[in-house]
């Protein structure tokens, strides 16, 4: 055999029994059809595709995953409930979608609509909008037309609930409830200031980033101000300036009564020596007038929180008005000191021209001199002496004798007069 | 009766592989009626001509044929998908029956004295039944191209289509079949 045989015989060996005829033993290609048939009939009625266990395995991974997704999603813990109560407000919320994903959405509530709000979301009353934040404490924060503020917290803490506002601009009043069991965090922030709150009742106004006005109604109100801090105790106020020192002031109204004719209380001239502060402040609180630092009259603020204090000044000159309170750890200020002057004596008037009784022409110049800055009238007309007090009018004249009256009233109110005759030839 | 050869030519549409995976009954029915016998007497020759053992293993390719039949994109003919699933079955097949033994078989103690008509030696069931036996020795590799190529009766470019193999691939793995089986049945010896 040659060397090729061996293999040749192989090939002759598979061959020949290929030539064997093999057939399907009778039966077997029936029940495979059927068995076949079966298998796609089951198929379908699993309504899965034909990759349907790997389909199911990934559907059942998706769901899971969006599951556990939705799971670990952060949702706020608390909600508060605005209720617009007049006007409308703009609701700006940001709610969580899944996982980090949030989205965010602005709506309009005029009177009457509610929505929850959660940490993050932002409010503005229109110029008529008045709304009412009702917190799950039982607190509320009452909003004024024109105020856009943020809840950036709202928790319920160890210690009691923590909320935290932020007050873009405007007015709000803030009712903190406070619980036996329980010392609530009330922060309200406002570009300026924090104001930090323990059980209390306060008004808040973000004026603008430089300027907030804080009155505090009942309880204590903590305010931070950069490193200055103060406590705005019940009945007291405090405007927050930038750069200047915070300076907590009794809640009043005042206004000097000067013979009848009230006027704020600012650097004022008097022709009388006498006038009344007048105001209201919290009831039964007790006002204290200083002059030149020195107490000069004391008295208490009646049931409706009225008080009046007189005042009378010995002689002429300028001093300074002061008012106080009586506080819980002594005087505490009231309104800022300012200059009231008494002024009794009337101003000079000196007329200077015409020079002579006799005059010729329609009118003459008048001129003169009296008190600087005086209101000088001479029949129906009227000027204003200058800085050197010298003054001039044109006064018409009629044919033969005319009486001549000039008035000089000084910024105090005295007043003198001077009447002469000039003859018109 | 339909001949061997005209079934051997046959196949179905990707159209009907379509209705196959849609489970179509009647589509399923033209698979079977087209290729069963076909897969059967390739898978038969594999399996030492165990009749219930080459079924279950027709039976297991369709099935699987069924389920993958999504994957069918219609690039090869379909004998050549159902012979290429065949051959995995009948890997998976001999690794769980481990029926291949270890030791050589004895040389074919039969005369061959006439090399052109070896007709003779294989009409006798014992010769039969060495050259199954050696088949079944065979890595699954070799037994697969053996049988494709010499009972199958297909030319090397299919083989190459069901094996993924290479022409050149194909060729030395016949080559080395060749010789493997002649060592089994110590051909090589005489």
């Amino acid at each position: 055999m040659s060397a090729t045989e061996p293999e040749q015989t192989v090939e002759r060996l598979l061959s020949r029994l290929a030539a064997e005829p093999v057939h399907l033993r009778p039966g077997f290609q029936t029940r495979l059809i059927a068995t076949l048939t079966q298998a796609a009939a089951r198929k379908r009625a699993w309504f899965l595709p034909a990759r349907g266990w790997a389909w199911a395995a990934l559907t059942l991974a998706l769901l899971l995953v969006l599951g556990v997704g939705w799971l670990a999603t952060p949702r706020p813990a608390a909600t508060a409930t605005l209720e617009v109560q007049e006007g409308q407000a703009i609701v700006q919320q940001t709610r969580p979608v899944f996982l980090t994903i949030t989205r965010s959405s602005e709506r309009t509530l005029t009177k009457g609509q509610t929505t929850e709000l959660a940490p993050g979301d932002r409010v503005r009353t229109d110029a008529s909008g008045e709304a009412i934040i009702r917190y799950p404490s039982g607190s509320t924060t009452e909003i004024q037309p024109g105020t856009d503020l943020s809840l950036t917290e709202l928790r319920k803490g160890n210690s009691g609930w923590i909320t935290r506002l932020k007050v873009w601009a405007g007015e709000t009043i803030h009712r903190v409830r406070r619980t036996m069991d329980s010392i609530p965090i009330f922060e309200t922030e406002t570009p300026l200031i924090t104001a930090g709150v323990r059980g209390t009742v306060f008004r808040l106004h973000a004026i603008s980033e430089d300027h907030t006005y804080l009155a505090t109604d009942e309880g204590l109100v903590h305010v931070q101000m950069g490193d200055q801090a103060v406590d705005v105790p019940a009945g007291y106020e405090v405007d927050a300036i930038a750069g200047q020192p915070l300076q907590v002031r009794l809640q009043a109204a005042i206004q000097i009564n000067l013979a009848g004719k009230p006027k704020a209380w600012e650097a004022t001239l008097s022709a009388v020596s006498a006038f009344t502060l007048e105001g209201t402040a919290p009831p039964g609180t007790t006002m204290v007038l200083l002059v030149n630092g020195k107490e000069v009259a004391r008295g208490q603020a009646d049931q409706e929180g009225r008080f009046t204090l007189p005042m009378t000044f010995p002689a002429e000159g300028t001093y300074s008005l002061e008012l106080k309170a009586v506080g819980p750890d002594g005087l505490v200020p009231v309104a800022p000191p300012v200059p009231f002057t008494y002024d009794a004596t009337p101003p000079s008037l000196e007329i200077l021209e015409p020079a002579t009784s006799e005059v010729t022409g329609a009118s003459v110049t008048l001129r003169g001199r009296t008190e600087p800055g005086a209101l000088v009238r001479v029949g129906s007309l009227q000027t204003q002496a200058d800085a050197q007090g010298l003054f001039s009018v044109e006064v018409p004249l009629i044919p033969g004798t005319n009486e001549i009256t000039v008035t000089a009233t000084d910024a105090a109110g005295n007043t003198v007069i001077s009447t002469f005759y000039l003859v018109r030839k | 009766m339909e001949k061997a050869g005209d079934k051997q030519d046959r196949e179905i549409s990707t159209e009907q592989v379509r209705a196959i995976q849609q489970g179509n009954a009647d589509a399923i029915a033209e698979l079977v009626r087209t290729y069963a016998e076909r897969i059967y007497r390739f898978v038969y020759h594999q399996v030492g001509g165990r009749e219930e053992d080459a079924e279950d293993i027709v039976q297991e390719t369709f099935l699987a044929a069924l389920k993958s039949a999504h994957r069918f994109r219609g690039d090869a003919r379909v004998s050549t998908w159902l012979y290429s699933i065949a051959a995995h079955k009948v890997a998976d097949y001999h690794r769980r029956q481990r029926r291949r033994k270890e030791e050589p078989l004895p040389p074919l103690e039969i005369d061959l004295p006439d090399a052109d008509a070896p007709e003779a030696l294989v009409e006798q069931a014992e010769v039969r039944e060495r050259v199954w036996a050696a088949l079944e020795r065979l890595p699954d590799h070799y037994r697969t191209v053996l049988v494709l190529r010499y009972i199958e009766g297909l030319p090397v470019s299919e083989i190459m289509k069901i094996t993924g193999q290479s022409l050149k691939s194909v060729e030395s793995t016949l080559m080395r079949a060749k010789h493997a089986m002649a060592a089994i049945l110590g051909l090589e010896a005489r």
